[in-house]
């Protein structure tokens, strides 16, 4: 479990903060997360938690640790798996991974066999004897979470993991931290993928400019802000539209138009359906939905970037 | 310990340090080398020596000549150039440095003169006349030559030789030594008060070398030698005295050595030091490898030390590896090693010259974000205050800026304050303090100027720790 209490990152006394009292719990068997423009605050919210940055004020707590000032124990539960991994250019895998076991106090033939597992679950057993230079990027990023495993942590921090990878690396991601949770361990993703995180997350935190400005639920999804009607009408004409205009701003996307601001409840918007097939129009959709996760996310942080 | 023993053998088989300990060994070799050939038994000096000796028998003079180098090595084919009574010869000696000549007389006084250069002028100087006499003693003819130890710049034995005046007559005499101080009364020279060596017996010409070099000399002690006809003569026949391996030489041969390493390693230890410290940490912080590691259950404070050990370590043993490897020379060519309190002070100097340029290389790196501006410092940090410290940048300030006049003793103090306040000035104060002797090779005492045993060492902690302590106390509360 990770918190983070009023979390604050200033990096030039001139500067704005890049985190800015930020509080957020990630909880064990759980995925949290964590969308934001670029230069959000995502990346440096991370690197605070893994203790590779100092927060200038507040707190990182995992499994009751404090990062800073307990950074050994607080680390042994950190799993990091960075964006662009940066590994010794020249290592090989399996001394490295000896290297960051040491850390854990393991060593001897168990965490021999302990890599090997390692490295054929992700499918880089092959390329052992390759120094981590001549890697791809998905090697490189499939090595970084054999390495995360290597002291079996109880949190997981994936910033950004996502990119660059193919669809199956992707799937084979979003299985391995689906796995995770079900294995119980809290799992912390940074995305800008929104589908993806729309996919896998228990609950979505949002970032702007530092500040969390919202957390939406994983059953709050399908109704995300103000509700709309997308209908397809076959025989459309001039009066279908004085119809829908009726209830609300008519938008066309192609052959779908789209009823937003309704002037009803949504519980009513049924009424359109209707008075469409009172007035003997020919309706071959109709869908009474909120917004979709980008939608809704661009209509929170939109405009002004980040 | 395991990372502290992975940073360890990362670093030690590391390209770079294996290039170090390469360039380093090679200095060490090219260091020996030169000294091995500058004290090379090869080389016999300018100019033979010669003994000679004679028989007489039924109206001929047999003369002898015996022609050898300054390390008693016989010089043949050198042709030595006599004249008897306005009759001049020039002959070659054998292989084995003898000449035999014949001078058929039975005046029972002649006179030969021999050179070693021809016969061409008046003001010849270098003629030696020998007096040839049908009167001779039946006691056996010896002459002590101190020669140079072959294979040796200083150390020195003896070489004697000896002849009888009958060839049919075996004859003999004894050699005696004494330890004798310098100064002072070293009494008679007569077998009771001295020590037996060794006995010399021959009918004809011998030859013979050796080296008595007895234990625990001082420094103002020599060796006196003496050859008696008897073991109860109150008179030598022949004596001499000399140094066999004097402690003064011994120091000599350690300070030349100390001082063309503490200044020869002292110019290339502030480029190795800090590109090591750049390639083993700067680069990794700069280019963010080292966050892999600071996200495991380590502090950045610990990580700093065990690469900081693990750089010093490994440049440290380069080293030691390199004056190990001049050693070998040394004692190859002198017989002696240099002694341990200076490769004791050549290791120590070493240490605070690379634990300051590594220091300072891990502080930089603590504020700069770039590859770039890290390696520019190493270079500028390496070759201004590094390289260039003691040829050009030192004087310069000493001259230039602070206007003073090299030579004075004014001169001599700044630069040792300079000295103190630069890691690469470290090995110039050492080498001042063991010399005591100033830039312009004049004697000093060095304590006069502040430089004894505890200010170095205060000096060389301070370099030692500063640096890291720093790096170690911004770096562990620092992004």
């Amino acid at each position: 479990m990770i918190e983070i209490r009023d979390l604050t990152k200033i990096y030039g006394r001139t500067q704005k903060p890049a985190v800015n009292k930020l509080n957020l719990e990630i909880n064990d068997g759980e995925i949290l997360g964590f969308a934001g423009l670029n230069g959000a605050g995502k990346s440096t919210t991370i690197r605070l938690i893994s203790g590779i940055i100092f927060p200038s004020s507040g707190h990182v707590v995992v499994n009751g640790k404090d990062i800073v000032k307990n950074k050994i124990e607080a680390s042994k539960n950190i799993g990091w798996v960075p964006e662009l991994p940066n590994f010794e250019p020249n290592s090989k895998p399996i001394p490295l991974l000896k290297y960051y076991a040491g850390f854990y106090g393991l060593r001897g033939p168990e965490i021999e066999d302990k890599i090997e597992s390692l490295l054929k679950q992700f499918n880089i057993w092959e390329a052992r004897n390759r120094k981590l230079k001549e890697y791809s990027q998905g090697m490189k990023k499939r090595f970084s979470i054999a390495a995360a495993l290597i002291g079996d942590p109880q949190n997981f921090l994936f910033d950004e993991t996502l990119n660059g990878l193919d669809p199956e690396g992707v799937r084979n991601m979003r299985d391995f931290m689906v796995k995770l949770k079900k294995d119980g361990k809290c799992v912390f993703l940074s995305s800008h993928i929104l589908s993806e995180l729309e996919n896998v997350a228990d609950r979505i935190a949002i970032i702007k400019k530092g500040e969390l400005i919202k957390i939406v639920e994983r059953n709050e999804l399908s109704s995300l802000g103000s509700t709309v009607v997308k209908v397809r009408i076959e025989n459309m004409d001039k009066g279908a539209m004085d119809i829908l205009e009726k209830y609300g701003k008519v938008e066309t996307n192609g052959n779908l138009l789209i009823v937003k601001d309704l002037t009803i409840s949504s519980t009513e918007a049924r009424k359109i359906n209707n008075e469409l097939a009172k007035n003997d129009y020919d309706v071959s959709q109709f869908e009474v939905s909120g917004e979709n996760l980008e939608e809704y996310f661009l209509g929170l942080v939109g405009g002004g970037g980040q | 310990m395991r990372d502290f023993l992975y940073d360890l053998r990362r670093t030690f088989t590391g390209k770079f340090t294996i290039i170090s300990i390469i360039i380093v060994i090679l200095i060490a070799v090219g260091i020996g080398f030169l000294f091995t050939s500058a004290t090379s038994t090869s080389s016999a000096g300018p100019s033979a020596l010669i003994d000679n000796s004679y028989t007489y028998s039924n109206g001929t003079y047999n003369v002898t000549f015996y022609a050898f180098n300054q390390y008693g090595t016989p010089a043949g084919t050198l042709p030595i150039y006599t004249e008897h009574n306005g009759t001049f010869w020039t002959n070659n000696t054998q292989p084995n440095g003898f000449l035999n000549l014949k001078i058929n007389s039975d005046s029972s006084f002649e006179l030969l003169n021999y050179s070693l250069s021809p016969f061409n002028s008046t003001n010849h100087l270098d003629v030696q006349p020998m007096v040839l006499s049908q009167k001779q003693s039946n006691e056996l003819y010896v002459n002590i030559n101190i020669i140079k130890k072959p294979g040796t710049t200083n150390s020195r034995e003896i070489m004697v030789y000896y002849s009888t005046s009958n060839v049919s007559q075996a004859q003999s005499a004894y050699l005696y030594y004494k330890v004798v101080n310098v100064t002072g009364n070293q009494g008679p020279l007569v077998p009771s008060n001295m020590t037996y060596y060794a006995t010399l017996t021959t009918k004809g010409v011998g030859v013979q070398v050796f080296d008595i070099n007895p234990a625990n000399m001082g420094a103002a002690q020599q060796v006196a030698v003496a050859v008696f006809y008897a073991k109860n003569a109150t008179f030598a026949s022949s004596e001499a005295q000399y140094s066999p391996t004097s402690a003064l030489t011994k120091i000599g041969i350690a300070l030349v050595s100390f001082d063309a390493f503490a200044e020869i390693y002292g110019l290339i230890i502030p480029i190795l030091a800090s590109l090591s410290a750049y390639f083993y940490f700067g680069k990794d912080r700069a280019n963010a490898v080292l966050e892999s590691v600071i996200t495991r259950p380590v502090t950045k404070g610990r990580i700093i030390l065990s690469r900081y050990t693990a750089n010093v370590g490994s440049m440290i043993v380069a080293f030691a590896i390199g004056v190990a490897i001049f050693e070998i020379f040394l004692n190859r060519a002198t017989g002696y090693y240099m002694s341990l309190p200076y490769f004791g002070s050549l290791i120590w100097t070493y240490f605070v010259e690379i634990a300051a340029f590594t220091g300072l290389i891990y502080l930089a790196s603590q504020f700069l974000k770039t590859q770039g501006a890290i390696l520019g410092v190493v270079l500028a940090l390496s070759i201004v205050f590094g390289i260039l410290w003691s040829i050009i940048v030192l004087p310069l300030i000493l001259t230039e800026a602070l206007h003073l006049i090299s030579g004075t003793n004014i001169y001599t103090h700044y630069t040792i304050i300079l000295n103190a306040l630069i890691p690469a000035g470290y090995p110039s104060l050492v080498v001042f303090y063991i010399g005591q002797i100033n830039a312009f090779g004049s004697t000093v005492n060095a304590a006069s100027f502040g430089i004894t045993q505890v200010s170095l060492a205060v000096i060389g902690v301070i370099w030692i720790i500063l640096p890291i302590l720093a790096a170690f106390v911004i770096g562990r509360r620092r992004d």
